[in-house]
């Protein structure tokens, strides 16, 4: 075999992880996210990444550069800058080596300018995500996710999918899906298979299935009626103002409570709300 | 190997390049159309004369979808024909083995020995396949399984080293793109970089995408950075002849986004809804019920619309605005 090129396969995954992991990563982490990726193939001692607006960068919007040693001309150095003329829009990125140790390649510039257009888009597309978070959606997020046709034979499943299907049956193995109520499913549109840890959700567009996968939660355990008022709880609502809202007597929405509390395992509303916005916070459950 | 791979200046920028398109165009394309826009591009940066994409079940046995692109022969002969000696296929086989690898068939055995071939012979000349790139991913506990050749039909000239790193460097991002169009399918589009800014209260720019930017420019043709036209900036944006920017103000930073602007927008959101039902041929009264709304309403919601879209009546807002709505 001849020498590593900068087209190898580490350098490919890291492309693909920082188009991932835009949408996972919290904002004020991400810049140093990125760099620790981006140490997996090229290798520095400290960084610098600044993002600026305006002729010369004079406003400038972020600015990365955690933990700098003191910088000397010794320092060898690796630049690499984007610089967008109709808007102005700027994107700078310093990696410094130890003194002492050997300097940059040109062939590792070559790699951090390759790289700098995709850490750049998905820094601003983190920002957006950051500002409008989707709603369970497939088509942004890589959900746990999957199609099928109406015999239950798998046609596409993402990991996260697998993973949770997995959860509930360790032994599966494709590309027959588990549930055989998926080939009675009929005329309808919509379908809710609840697992012991999981539950699925399938969705029928012509002559496939959508299927999404999400973990169980004690809140699935919940009747219709005792998650409306768990909801009402949760929200900060009174036992009396719930009872008004949801137009039922207080004794009802008193006994609700009680099964509320046994099933979620809580015993006061503090902890109610408490693990409420924990799953919510989790984005697993609505 | 016959040369030393290296990356040039350009190669690694229209490779990158290549990337963030099919990243950003996820979104864009519908399902159907997406392997054929994926190869067209893929083409330009790694130029071979035909291609076959497919996915499937258990290798072999079922193919979910498959796209055979450029080819001189309609799509079903071709698979046809292959469907005669695809369990036999050695390449198929070496690449089974070498999951995310790509193999070059030239590599396995000389050409000359790939045309001998009782099976393979006869399909390569028929189908004009001289050099073959063949690239697959295996997922072993849902059997899925998806696969990526790309032909060239001049024996003068093959693959190069070069090429192959490429095509492996790309078959992962083919795939992930691909993989997530095919999820984006009939959900609601989420947030895309392409057709929003990002900025501060006083319009500084954190963000412009590409599709912002030209339909931005449409309608402020010497705008420049670093500041957005001010009048973008009003709280709920606002609507230019050819296009509305609704703006979204947050905590610290503003979301505009750029539509090209259709007609509907002048409609209100019953009178949305009225339409859509009349598009999709329901009557006056399954509307209505459908709406929970009487049906006087509904007619006065009808022919509000018929006159503000300058329609005669349902007819001609089916055939001028069916497609639209889906």
């Amino acid at each position: 075999m001849t020498k590593e090129t900068i087209f190898n396969d580490r350098t490919s995954a890291l492309i693909l992880s920082l188009h991932r992991g835009k949408e996972s990563c919290p904002v004020t982490e991400f810049k140093g996210w990125v760099f620790k990726q981006l140490g997996q193939v090229l290798d520095f001692d400290a960084a610098s990444w600044r993002s600026s607006v305006g002729d010369d960068g004079e406003h400038l919007l972020d600015d990365y550069s955690p933990d700098l040693p003191k910088l000397n001309d010794k320092m060898p150095r690796l630049c690499a800058s984007q610089t967008d003329e109709l808007t102005t829009l700027s994107e700078h990125v310093t990696l410094y080596r130890l003194a002492g140790k050997r300097a940059f390649t040109s062939e590792e510039h070559l790699l951090l300018e390759m790289l700098l257009p995709h850490m750049s888009t998905s820094y601003r597309q983190n920002l957006l995500y950051a500002m409008q978070p989707p709603q369970n959606d497939p088509a942004t997020g890589f959900g746990a996710y999957a199609i099928c046709n109406a015999a239950g034979i798998l046609h596409r499943a993402s990991a996260a999918f697998t993973e949770l299907l997995l959860l509930e049956e360790p032994e599966w193995q494709g590309p027959l899906l588990p549930w055989k109520a998926i080939a009675t499913v009929g005329r309808r549109r919509h379908l809710e298979i609840k697992g012991s840890r999981i539950i699925v959700n399938l969705r029928r567009s012509e002559k496939l299935f959508h299927l999404h996968i999400r973990a169980r939660t004690p809140i699935d355990d919940l009747s219709l009626a005792e998650l409306k008022v768990a909801r009402a709880l949760a929200n900060g609502s009174s036992y009396k103002t719930a009872a008004q809202h949801l137009k039922l007597s207080p004794s009802t929405v008193n006994n609700h409570a009680a099964n509320i509390y046994r099933k979620l395992g809580v015993h006061n509303k503090a902890a109610l709300v408490g693990l409420w916005q924990e799953l919510e916070g989790s984005g697993k459950h609505f | 190997m016959p040369d030393t791979p290296s990356a040039s200046e350009n190669q690694s920028a229209e490779l990158s390049h290549f990337i963030l398109e099919l990243y950003r165009h996820i979104g864009t394309i519908p399902q159907e159309a997406y392997k054929a826009w994926a190869l067209d591009g893929l083409k330009r940066v790694l130029p071979f004369d035909s291609a076959f994409w497919a996915e499937g079940a258990e290798f072999g046995a079922t193919i979910v979808d498959a796209h055979i692109h450029n080819s001189i022969h309609p799509a079903n002969e071709w698979l046809a024909d292959y469907a005669q000696f695809k369990e036999a296929d050695p390449l198929a086989l070496a690449v089974f083995e070498n999951k995310g690898t790509t193999i070059y068939d030239a590599d396995l055995m000389p050409r000359e020995a790939w045309l001998a071939d009782p099976l393979y012979g006869p399909f390569c000349r028929k189908h004009q396949i001289a050099y073959t790139l063949c690239t697959m991913d295996y997922d072993p506990t849902t059997t899925l399984v998806e696969v990526i050749s790309i032909y060239r039909a001049d024996s003068e000239h093959p693959f190069t080293a070069a090429e192959r790193e490429q095509m492996q460097f790309l078959f992962p991002h083919l795939l992930e793109t691909r993989r997530r169009n095919s999820q984006a399918y009939g959900s609601p589009p989420g947030p895309m970089l392409d057709d929003i800014a990002i900025c501060e209260g006083n319009g500084l720019l954190h963000h412009a995408g590409e599709k912002f930017l030209t339909t931005l420019q449409k309608e402020f043709p010497h705008w420049h950075g670093p500041l957005l036209p001010e009048k973008l900036l009003k709280t709920h944006g606002i609507k230019t002849c050819n296009a509305v920017f609704p703006n979204q103000p947050s905590s610290a930073l503003n979301l505009v986004c750029s539509q090209e602007r259709s007609p509907f927008d002048m409609l209100t959101p019953a009178e949305q809804r009225v339409a859509k039902l009349l598009i999709a041929g329901h009557s006056y009264q399954d509307g209505a019920a459908q709406l929970s709304i009487g049906i006087s309403t509904f007619n006065k919601h009808a022919s509000t619309l018929y006159r503000k879209l300058n329609v005669e009546g349902r007819n001609e807002l089916t055939h001028r605005f069916g497609s639209r709505l889906g």
